[in-house]
């Protein structure tokens, strides 16, 4: 039973007095002169929330924080607005609009499908479909209200796009020194 | 509204400059080392690799007559560039005016806009490879 091992490090993590009895600190709150439980009763109640990390499960619920926008060379939000995280269909005003005195207007992310389109059409094209299929998902969740999920995919296009671009200029490069090292050794 | 300072205006405005700036020089240099003499420029590497056309193949040369005001040269090459060339200058003035004010994005795309440019840029690199609509679609 791991009932009487809980208290042991819930003592040594809280400065206060350790309760005696073998429910440790548990007991005034469930033995006390009210409580119809005995004390010997397994404690049918989580214990109380004072540890500062709450259970991962619980701590993933609030709404996603979007990420740094310094990258983008946008000024990053000081708190997310959690209007965001709704579709912007029920929201009267539309983005853009200040929804308080807290809080900055926050635009979806950005997309880079300009990018997108011109690394697909112009450098390689694989590696453009990709930015294009992430810079998609930005709009789409964007529209869903997933804040998180469209700053995420607008990440991926962007370096997608710049893995198109780059693979595209270093096999030029690459082309060149074979050609340039080719004609010195027919010469 | 964001506040603008003129460090971080200009910190914004650089790529948006260097962008311009290349394709501007891109594209002269593009007006005069013609790409439709070969050996001018290194082959795609995809149709190198494959023998396939790709979206782009053709892009140097619908710029060439592009500069030279040829549209129809132009849309002979690569059609697609031609239709997409409009939206990417806009893209482009856009970027620069987000830039410059500091204002973020204020709509997004609708997603059905979105997954359409993958569907037409995937359909046109496969149709420009059937024979049939090769006259048309290929470069």
């Amino acid at each position: 039973m791991s009932e009487p091992e809980e208290p042991d490090t819930w003592d040594e993590n809280l400065p206060v007095p350790p309760a005696e009895g073998p429910m440790g600190n548990v007991k005034p709150y469930l033995s006390g002169p009210g409580s119809t439980y005995p004390a010997s009763f397994p404690a049918p109640t989580p214990p109380p929330p004072k540890q500062p990390g709450l259970p991962p499960s619980e701590a993933l619920p609030p709404p996603p924080l979007p990420p740094a926008t310094g990258a983008y060379g946008l000024s990053p939000p000081a708190q997310p607005n959690p209007y965001v995280t709704q579709p912007y269909a029920g929201r009267p005003g539309g983005f853009g609009s200040p929804s308080g005195p807290w809080a900055p207007p926050v635009g979806p992310p950005p997309s880079h499908m300009g990018w997108a389109v011109t690394t697909a059409i112009l450098c390689c094209m694989p590696l453009g479909v990709v930015s294009i299929v992430y810079a998609a998902l930005v709009e789409q969740r964007w529209n869903r209200g997933d804040v998180h999920g469209a700053w995420d995919a607008s990440r991926n296009a962007k370096l997608w796009a710049q893995w198109s671009a780059g693979s595209v200029v270093g096999s030029f490069i690459v082309l060149y020194l074979v050609s340039r090292t080719a004609a010195l050794f027919q010469s | 509204m964001t506040v603008v300072t003129s460090g971080s205006r200009s910190r914004a405005m650089l790529p948006v400059a260097a962008v311009g700036l290349g394709a501007l020089a891109l594209t002269s240099l593009l007006a005069l080392v013609d790409p439709h003499e070969p050996g001018h420029y290194p082959s795609c590497p995809t149709v190198a690799l494959t023998g396939f056309f790709c979206a782009g193949c053709g892009t140097l040369r619908a710029v060439n007559a592009l500069t030279r005001l040829d549209l129809a040269g132009a849309w002979d090459m690569n059609p697609l560039f031609v239709l997409a060339a409009p939206f990417l200058v806009l893209a482009w003035f856009a970027w620069a005016r987000r830039s410059w004010t500091g204002t973020p994005r204020r709509r997004a795309m609708p997603a059905w806009l979105a997954w359409g440019l993958l569907a037409v840029v995937l359909g046109f690199s496969v149709l420009r490879n059937v024979p049939a609509l090769a006259p048309w679609l290929a470069p």
